[in-house]
């Protein structure tokens, strides 16, 4: 768990990258779920 | 006559009065300031007088209250193993409708973006001698989320909770004042009167959905946060589910108030004079200023971005409340667009963001604590 870098630099882009690309991956799971309830579920 | 004395003299040795020091009474008096602030002038008075009075009763000397069992006990100990910040994400999720976010996915990239001010706030705090870990605490102000810069204080910078909670709430009940001229200064007098569609419906099932694939995803990427995004989730689907009101009333009405009470007591019993009152404290609530200044700045910027990327359908405005401080970031962002035009109903397309922001904050913390690890056990 002990992590290993200090440059914050490092910190700031690597923590944004992953930030981003969570968040853009939850994007693309809404979508799916949105197309997966007109499909299939159907719901109101 | 002696006897007198002696008994005298026992009672006033065994006072607070004897080993009261002047860093004390400086903290008192700070703390009856925050309760001028809080109760006169409306300043999140839930959150500040709590805070304000734990910090005078955390300066009253000889209380045992880290030592002696006892209420104070417990509620340092919900405060030292990280148990109120979750649930309160529980409350908080019980109470936030996903809808528009769900119903408009792109907003999450400006609750990311918002998590800018965070890292300048951690740059900047590491140039001015702070470690890696204290300034990761600091940068987390800038997430305006409070339970988040609770939690991972505690994991990464104990000794610094007092200051960082202070500048956390302070800065969220200041976020009227505070995000107005940095939204005005990123964006014209047309952009602030852009109106923008109305949001799609969303059905029960995506809103069922989502906080379960939701904490499945993140946790699984970033387990140390599980316990946020997981109560925030849980707390969420109380609310969606329809046949679980029970559970969703006490998590937003008693359990919040009962865990707000611990939350921000405990939070004033960490300030007391030896740690709050140093160069340190100071130079926290400045950065702080910078990340949520910065956070502001950084949601605007990419709103503007999204503004040109869809043709002009999205107002800037809304990027601001990626910042989180649910839900008066995106209040702050409805009020300064029908300020421009009082026909523009911006606040539920800023509760996207405000969302996101709550999701990105919390996954900025988790990746803190996975690249850069929590403080070693002393």
């Amino acid at each position: 768990m002990e992590g290993q870098t200090s440059n914050p630099w490092l910190i700031a882009i690597i923590n944004m990258t992953i930030v981003f690309g969570v968040l853009i991956v939850l994007g693309w799971i809404m979508k799916l779920i949105q197309l997966f309830d007109q499909k299939f579920a159907g719901t109101k | 006559m002696d006897a007198f004395i002696v008994a005298l003299m026992s009672v006033w040795n065994d006072s607070g009065f004897a080993a009261f020091t002047a860093g004390n009474a400086i903290m008192m008096v700070v703390g009856i300031v925050l309760l001028y602030l809080a109760l006169a002038k409306g300043f999140e008075p839930l959150l500040l007088t709590p805070i304000a009075f734990g910090c005078i009763l955390a300066n009253v000397p000889k209380t045992g209250f880290d030592t002696d069992p006892g209420i104070m006990q417990v509620i340092l100990y919900g405060i030292n193993n990280e148990v109120f910040p979750p649930l309160i994400f529980l409350g908080v999720g019980a109470m936030t409708d996903f809808g528009p976010l769900i119903a408009n996915p792109k907003t999450l990239l400006m609750g990311a973006a918002a998590q800018v001010g965070v890292f300048i706030s951690l740059i900047g705090a590491l140039f001015l001698g702070f470690d890696v870990r204290e300034a990761a605490s600091i940068g987390i102000i800038g997430g305006a989320d409070g339970p988040t810069a609770i939690y991972l204080t505690m994991k990464m910078a104990p000794h610094l909770l007092g200051a960082i909670a202070v500048a956390a709430y302070s800065y969220m009940s200041l976020v009227p004042l505070i995000q107005p001229p940095i939204m005005k200064l990123f964006t014209s007098v047309a952009d602030r009167r852009i109106v923008m569609e109305q949001l799609r419906p969303v059905s029960h099932f995506e809103r069922m959905v989502f906080p379960v694939v939701t904490t499945i995803s993140i946790s699984l990427l970033l387990p140390p946060v599980c316990s946020l995004i997981g109560m925030l989730m849980l707390g969420n689907l109380f609310r969606e589910a329809g046949c679980l009101d029970r559970l969703s009333d006490t998590a937003q009405n008693s359990l919040m108030n009962i865990v707000t009470i611990m939350l921000a007591t405990g939070t004033g019993l960490t300030m007391k004079a030896e740690s709050f009152l140093n160069y340190q404290t100071i130079l926290i609530i400045c950065l702080g200023l910078v990340a949520f200044a910065g956070g502001t700045a950084g949601g605007v910027i990419f709103g503007q971005i999204m503004k040109i990327a869809d043709g002009g359908k999205t107002n800037p405005l809304i990027g601001s409340a990626g910042v989180s401080a649910v839900p008066m970031a995106a209040r702050v962002s409805q009020i300064v667009g029908q300020k421009a035009n009082p026909g523009n109903f911006l606040l539920m397309h800023a509760m996207g963001p405000n969302v996101a922001g709550v999701i990105g904050t919390a996954v900025a913390a988790g990746t803190m604590l996975a690249m850069i690890g929590p403080a070693p056990i002393k």
